[in-house]
């Protein structure tokens, strides 16, 4: 018999998948570190997939994610992904809204306290190119990399223990000294995906033996 | 010191992505009268090369690529005045840039990096540009092959843009098309009619070459 819903998402959003589906659902987090390697990332969610045996279907918290879905077969039952190239628009609501905040600046860092939490930004990759490089190349390559970000966007999703994440969202922005906006996050994409209200537009959905390509995520 | 040390030194330089090197050895280089071209092309382009091919490799990151790239443009702000003298020298002519609404640039630079170190004449117009823009510098340069880099799928349907506006333009199929970037895949390059696809920086670099040795630049 079929076991329900798996979800398999970046543990990014973890919070905000929780906070939908409870801490005692079928949901398996990815590691963030990952992305750094789609290829390895790719294998992962794969391997998660495999590992997921009897359910009436997976749903994917991922986006493109730099071509780390490209080639995601699904297995044993159907595999939901949000047509999306990364997190974002899931935790701002929608696809509309992303390209709508982006429209405001284009040269926007979104940072979610999943993203602080586990994720890349200017202030780690710093860190860690100083220990990597020492400290004149370190900041050389933050100017060179983040020198088209005029902006921190700190996505709210409201949970108690936001400000520390606020705080150090603020922090990144002075290091790139650019402002800070603070964003309402808005949860209602991850509730479509999750109840399982998709369509064509927002959505793919690949059938068992089905693989995913870049081309379907096209809006 | 002999010519080759000194251009095995630059080759290290880039490798090593030590900028004062690149810069002093540039500097000894045109002293002990090493012509430019050649420092760029038997010293930094090797290195730059050899960097990629490590990246290939898996032992080096992104992040030294383009700290060898950064140490290239060094010592490659000395020895482009000097190129630009001796047009008859360069490869060819590309436009590069990334695509409308695309801010990322970190493969498009390294790539206009190392079509400078073979020998192109490279006009990079940054990121974020228009159709208009690639289509008005190629048209103004003459230039024999226009890249446009797409980071986000959002924003790689803009390539058919531009394939489309240089076949209005009347530039294809005299001018190369190609196209690269996080987003983009080789099927997208063919459905568009793009001439190539690029994955990688030196694949990019052999894609421009073999443009211009077909027509025997």
């Amino acid at each position: 018999m079929a076991k329900g819903i798996k979800v398999i998402a970046c543990q990014v959003m973890e919070k905000e998948i929780i906070s939908i589906v409870g801490r005692e659902s079928n949901a398996t987090f990815v590691q963030y570190e990952y992305h750094d390697k789609p290829e390895l990332l790719h294998n992962r969610i794969q391997e998660a997939i495999e590992c997921s045996t009897d359910y009436q279907c997976i749903i994917l918290g991922f986006g493109l994610c730099g071509g780390a879905i490209d080639g995601i077969l699904a297995m044993t039952c159907p595999v939901i992904i949000p047509k999306i190239d990364d997190c974002i628009p899931l935790l701002l609501g929608s696809r509309e809204r992303y390209e709508q905040e982006k429209k405001i600046e284009s040269g926007t860092y979104f940072l979610n306290q999943g993203w602080i939490e586990y994720g890349n930004d200017a202030l780690k990759d710093f860190y860690k190119w100083r220990e990597m490089y020492g400290e004149r190349k370190a900041l050389w390559l933050i100017n060179e990399i983040y020198k088209a970000y005029t902006r921190v966007a700190f996505i709210n999703s409201g949970f108690e223990d936001k400000n520390r994440y606020l705080c150090y969202a603020g922090e990144v922005a002075n290091f790139l000294n650019v402002k800070l906006d603070v964003l309402s996050g808005n949860l209602g994409f991850i509730r479509q995906l999750l109840n399982l209200e998709w369509d064509n537009d927002n959505y793919i959905k690949l059938e068992p033996g089905q693989k995913a390509e870049r081309c379907m995520f096209r809006p | 010191m002999k010519k080759d040390e000194v251009l095995l030194n630059l080759q290290n330089a880039v490798v090593l992505a030590n900028f004062e090197d690149a810069l002093s050895w540039t500097g000894y280089g045109l002293k002990e009268g090493i012509p430019p071209f050649e420092l760029i092309t038997e010293g930094l382009s090797k290195g730059m090369i050899n960097v990629g091919k490590k990246y290939e490799d898996g032992d080096y990151y992104v992040t030294d690529m383009i700290l060898s790239s950064g140490a290239m443009n060094e010592a490659l702000t000395i020895l482009l005045p000097f190129l630009k003298k001796r047009k008859s020298k360069y490869l060819g002519k590309v436009v590069l840039g990334s695509v409308t609404d695309d801010i990322h640039d970190i493969g498009k630079n390294i790539v206009a990096t190392m079509l400078i170190g073979v020998g192109f004449d490279v006009y990079d117009l940054g990121v974020n540009v228009s159709k208009e823009e690639f289509i008005n510098k190629a048209i103004e340069v003459q230039a024999d092959i226009v890249g446009a880099s797409a980071f986000m799928s959002s924003t790689y349907l803009y390539q058919l843009d531009i394939k489309k506006a240089l076949d209005e333009a009347g530039l294809t199929p005299k001018v190369k098309y190609i196209i690269g970037g996080g987003a983009v895949y080789r099927q997208w390059a063919r459905e568009i009619g793009a001439d190539g696809f690029a994955n990688d920086a030196l694949e990019a670099v052999n894609l421009c070459k073999s443009f211009v040795s077909a027509k025997g630049v």
